[in-house]
């Protein structure tokens, strides 16, 4: 078993690094051509290692098409403009390497943490499962009291309304399969509109610089690890709640909005959240992430010993992926600069809006174009896009609250 | 008008426009009719509807009512979740009628949960008591 798990994981790596490079796909866009594979294995641990390994490795690699090419998917959506900051200085690597920084330190003091609380963790669950609307409610209402002046105030409503009504909208109604709703709504409203928006703006990647030192303190460094892994486990524990609004709420508690922290605390986030959902699973039966949903359903049981050997698999494949992200952000950028900035965001865009409507179908063009327009929105009445989260929040709110009957039946669909 | 100011009324023209067909094609779509039997995994996330008797029900501490609908000798999992139990007894479904045995109609989205499909009803007139 150790040989297989060796090889699978380099094999989960490669896929994912190739997941990972191609702007808009994301690891619930391959698990179902993954889950598709599982005839190849006799063995369903063979299939578990696979899709966490690839899940892991994209979790690290998606940072350098969004900080490069700036086409991110969701959980990378709100390193944009911070990692574009440090890129037209010339310090794109420097970015990529927060990323990695955050990514591997949060996974560490992530896993640690988790075993110290894991005992009550099922505990927390259970007790706050019926407040569980007023809490998503009042990461809502943070989130809009966040953008502090009253007319981006107002625009936040907007945006969280128009997509909160979209999400409600899309997600019970059988417009298409639910697991595939998803991808047009985030590749639109997180990817697409930044791409369409930086089409009329910018015509070339800047020459990046040789020097790669980061340029942050110790002692922030630390801070922006630590609150990253405990915001990660919170996205863990609140359902639709996610890494933007995690971030944004981290940085805004912490009084840090330094372009170096926030690119280590979006990236540990992330990764001490795919660590994390795995373990809630374990604990709670509820798995938090595509990748958790799909482990669900090939070991049906996970057991204490299966998470540890899973978390083992996360271990290896981030310390393998954390190395090629460092080499290739070092090296992808030196091709990319030589591009027509133009033309590749163009074929980018062409590729995302082909890649939906061959997985998704006319309605899923219809959801991305819906999408992309909420997500411009958002650009040109300058608030963070995070507020487009709203498509899950509303929908959430609502279900938890027991609303949702009464809603889809006023609506009638 | 200043360029931004457009650019916002024209994404939010575009974002209801979008919005407003979505909803459209939401409420002229019919769900399938289809014997138990004839439900698949390829159809999870589609609006199914289908009959049969209750072969099985329990209900949880928490509001939750789960039932199981045979016919012909395929089963499949309707679980009704509590907020959805709310919604029925307030449109005056007597909860008494979903009984162990009784015929039903079920329309909803079909879903999989821990390896065994569901259909999962959204609302009120989604279950009805075909007989007791």
């Amino acid at each position: 078993m150790f040989l297989e798990t060796v090889l699978l994981v380099f094999l989960g790596v490669s896929i994912g690094i190739l997941a990972g490079i191609t702007p808009g796909i994301h690891i619930n866009t391959m698990i179902p051509l993954l889950l598709s594979l599982s005839f190849l294995f006799p063995n369903p641990y063979y299939i578990a290692i696979l899709i966490v390994s690839v899940s892991c490795t994209e979790m690290f690699i998606d940072y350098i098409p969004s900080i490069f090419i700036g086409a991110p998917d969701t959980d990378t959506a709100l390193s944009v403009l911070p990692g574009h900051r440090l890129l037209f200085e010339g310090r794109g690597y420097e970015a990529i390497k927060l990323t990695v920084v955050g990514g591997l330190g949060a996974l560490l003091f992530g896993l640690l943490t988790i075993a110290f609380i894991s005992n009550i963790f099922s505990f927390l669950y259970e007790v706050s499962r019926p407040y569980m609307h007023y809490i998503i409610a009042i990461v809502v209402v943070f989130m809009v009291t966040s953008e502090k002046k009253s007319k981006k105030i107002l625009s936040a409503v907007l945006i969280i309304s128009l997509s909160g009504f979209f999400g409600f909208l899309t997600l019970n109604s059988s417009i298409m399969p639910q697991e595939d709703i998803l991808f047009p709504v985030f590749t639109g409203m997180f990817g697409l509109s930044g791409l369409i928006i930086s089409l009329s703006e910018r015509s070339s990647i800047p020459k990046q610089g040789n020097d790669s030192k980061l340029k942050i303190s110790k002692k922030e460094m630390i801070k922006s690890i630590v609150l990253a892994s405990l915001a990660g486990i919170m996205v863990g524990f609140l359902p639709a709640v996610g890494i933007s609004e995690a971030a944004t709420m981290v940085q805004y508690l912490g009084g840090s909005g330094e372009s170096r922290s926030f690119l280590i605390t979006v990236s540990g986030i992330n990764v001490a959240n795919d660590a994390f959902s795995l373990i809630s699973l374990y604990l709670v039966s509820n798995p938090r992430s595509g990748a958790s949903v799909a482990i669900q359903k090939i070991l049906t049981e996970l057991t204490f010993f299966d998470t540890l050997f899973l978390i083992g698999v996360i271990l290896f494949a981030a310390g393998i992926a954390a190395m090629l992200t460092l080499y290739l952000g070092k090296n992808i950028p030196k091709f990319l600069i030589k591009l027509n900035y133009r033309y590749l965001t163009l074929f980018v865009i062409t590729f995302i809006v082909v890649l939906v409507f061959l997985l998704t179908g006319f309605f899923g063009l219809l959801v991305l174009f819906t999408s992309t327009a909420i997500g411009m929105l958002c650009v040109f009445l300058e608030i963070r896009r995070s507020h487009c989260m709203g498509i899950l929040l509303i929908p959430t709110i609502l279900f938890f609250a027991e609303l949702n009957p009464f809603v889809v039946s006023a609506l009638g669909i | 008008m200043k360029k931004p100011e457009l650019l916002i009324i024209v994404c939010i023209f575009f974002s209801l426009v979008g919005i407003v067909l979505i909803y459209i094609a939401a409420i002229n779509i019919e769900p399938t009719q289809l014997k138990i039997s004839e439900i698949s995994f390829d159809l999870v996330g589609r609006s199914v509807k289908t009959k049969g008797y209750i072969s099985y029900k329990s209900s949880h501490p928490n509001g939750h009512i789960f039932l199981t609908l045979s016919y012909d000798g395929s089963n499949i999992q309707v679980p009704l979740f509590a907020g959805y139990v709310s919604a029925l007894t307030e449109n005056d479904f007597d909860l008494n009628d979903i009984q162990k045995g009784s015929e039903i109609s079920v329309e909803g989205l079909v879903g999989e949960y821990r390896g065994q499909l569901q259909i999962v009803p959204r609302k009120p007139d989604d279950i009805k008591l075909l007989s007791g």
